[in-house]
């Protein structure tokens, strides 16, 4: 499944990316991040729980910084988690790319690459997509304050 | 530690049964697997093909959507029930054939007991009425036709019962 | 692994039965409940059978208003005389849904608990301005309108340990009239493209007094369509003011590419099927 999120950010290109760089507080601004424990410079191990009803997926697993160029102001993010309870899992590579945007604020690209692995794929695409935007705009929305 | 299985009691075709069961054991599998009675089909498992109808207390169900847990102290009839002690088939089987009501016969269990259902209801049901209730029974071979024939015959002489 | 099964015998117990677990889920008809478990989707630890609550069962009339149980299976509210002679367009929308015997399990409880936006009684109930009956832990009660019973796909305002009790109608004005349509044009499966509910209450000049209409299959919950419902009410119906009114519906739902239509589609369609809800509604 293949998505993309774009959204303005209040804040210097630079400190939009300086952020990014700092995988924890990236992190603390997608709700339902729970438990990031540092595992080497570039490497986090962590749970994430999201739920559409009664239905809750309940990550745990990894995630890594694998490129991050300062000058193009794009980073590669890949992410592995299982789900153990319903059994199956979620693949994800995500690149975070910041522009300068309008009145000194930053453009954000978020590109991301999501394979669902087992039951939870029996949601469907749509619902799936919509529960990633609304991820998304609640991460944008975080992210902004932070920055503020 | 929580209690994850139970212990049951059903009536099926006039038969008492106990059963120690999971919890999570749908009526389909049980009457299949646990009681031989393999004249209920396993078809779509969501409830919309009908091969799986039985009765549950009078009532026409879909056996693949019902955990049987909640079904204790139930009485269940089946295909297997219709026909009569001595083998004599009931008034709607003998209507299927006349009417050449089936070819392959996996939707036949589901058809029959439908059938059999409606016109316990409905005795003069009427072709929208008929055509209502068995909708919902899906059937690859025949086109129907036949399946309304021997139902309609049934009710414009009132001979179901 | 499978769950505990418990069946409590009155409301109090059903409620703390659910509310001490968070992993506790209420089973009543058992369509819905069945489909998630065999999808894989829910793994309940605790699952609480509500067969033997009397109290939600029935449906009763009082005074033209209509009370339906928790209970009450899409098939008795279909045949009920009393749902019948008071509401027409609700034993209609009723009968519309899958098959017998999806009609003889299904609850409306459940129906609404389950809080599929597709489903098809929501949309007929926002219609008729019905409200949904809660009980909670130790005897709390509560009501909630239903077009504020749901937050999103599959979400309710239900909390823990709440279940629903019933559903009351209110009664029907002598000129009101209610009309439900599903669009229905693939028989995959029983869930509408899009489905339209209208009530409207007519003058005796013909002039509309008041008009409620509700989309299922139009967005993540059932979708409460104000800006046409404003473009009518207090007019006299024309077949032009009908149509530039149910155009606005178009920008009023939200729904998502699916098999079932795309977001294009799905706009056109609510648009023509509210314009003919309307249209049929003033006749």
């Amino acid at each position: 499944m293949k998505l993309q999120h774009r959204f303005a950010v209040p804040a210097s290109r630079d400190r939009v990316w300086a952020t990014f760089k700092d995988l924890p507080v990236v992190a603390a601004c997608v709700p339902g991040v729970d438990e990031l424990v540092r595992l080497d410079a570039d490497r986090y191990s962590g749970r994430f729980g999201a739920g559409v009803g009664p239905i809750h997926l309940s990550l745990e697993g990894e995630v890594g910084l694998e490129i991050l160029d300062d000058a193009a102001g794009r980073a590669l993010l890949r992410a592995n988690g299982t789900d153990r309870r319903l059994g199956g899992g979620v693949r994800a590579l995500v690149t975070l790319s910041v522009d300068p945007g309008e009145a000194g604020g930053t453009d954000v690209v978020i590109d991301s690459d999501v394979q669902v692995l087992g039951r939870i794929g029996e949601l469907g695409q749509p619902i799936m997509k919509r529960k990633a935007d609304e991820i998304m705009r609640a991460f944008a929305s975080r992210l902004a304050e932070r920055l503020a | 530690m929580a209690l994850t299985t139970r212990v049951i009691r059903l009536t099926v075709n006039g038969h008492a049964y106990e059963r120690t069961i999971r919890n999570d054991r749908l009526l389909v599998d049980l009457l299949r697997d646990d009681l031989d009675l393999v004249g209920t089909k396993v078809g779509c498992e969501i409830g919309v093909c009908g091969l799986c109808a039985v009765l549950v207390n009078g009532v026409v169900l879909s056996a693949c959507l019902l955990p049987a847990v909640a079904l204790d102290g139930s009485t269940i009839e089946t295909v297997e029930g219709l026909a009569g002690p001595d083998g004599q088939l009931s008034p709607v089987q003998r209507a299927f054939i006349r009417h050449g009501a089936l070819q392959c016969g996996i939707c036949t269990p589901g058809q029959v007991v439908t059938a059999t259902a409606l016109l316990r209801e409905r005795p003069d049901a009427t072709a929208d009425e008929i055509r209502d209730w068995m909708m919902g029974s899906l059937c690859r071979c025949t086109g129907y036709e036949g399946i309304f024939d021997a139902i309609a015959s049934l009710a414009a002489d009132g001979q179901a019962r | 692994m499978t769950f505990e099964y418990v069946e409590p015998e009155d409301l109090d117990e059903a409620s703390a039965a659910l509310g001490a677990d968070e992993d506790a889920v209420a089973l009543a008809g058992g369509t819905a409940f069945t489909l998630l478990l065999r999808q894989g989707l829910i793994r309940p630890g605790r699952v609480v059978g509500l067969r033997r609550l009397a109290e939600l069962r029935g449906i009763s009339a009082h005074k033209g208003g209509l009370r339906i149980g928790a209970l009450a299976t899409h098939r008795e509210i279909e045949m009920s005389p009393h749902v019948r002679a008071l509401q027409p367009a609700l034993a209609a929308a009723f009968a519309a849904i899958a098959t017998i015997r999806i009609r003889n399990q299904a609850t409306i409880g459940g129906n609404l608990a389950h809080a599929d936006p597709s489903q098809d009684p929501p949309p007929i109930l926002v219609a008729l301005g019905a409200t949904i009956e809660i009980a909670g832990p130790a005897g709390a009660r509560r009501s909630v309108p239903v077009e504020s019973f749901f937050i999103d796909y599959l979400s309710t305002v239900l909390s823990p340990g709440e279940l629903i009790l019933g559903v009351t109608v209110p009664p029907a004005a002598p000129k009101d009239r209610a009309v439900y349509h599903k669009f229905l044009p693939r028989s995959a499966d029983d869930y509408a493209t899009v489905s339209v509910a209208a009530s409207v209450r007519l003058e005796a000049d013909g002039r509309i007094a008041g008009c409620r209409i509700a989309l299922g299959g139009a967005g993540p919950t059932p979708v409460r369509a104000r800006r046409v419902e404003a473009a009518v009410i207090g007019r006299v119906p024309t077949a032009e003011l009908i149509r530039d009114a149910a155009d606005l519906v178009r920008d009023e739902i939200d729904p998502i590419d699916d098999a079932r239509g795309s977001v294009r589609y799905k706009r056109e369609m609510a648009a023509v099927w509210v314009r003919r809800a309307l249209t049929e509604l003033v006749a």
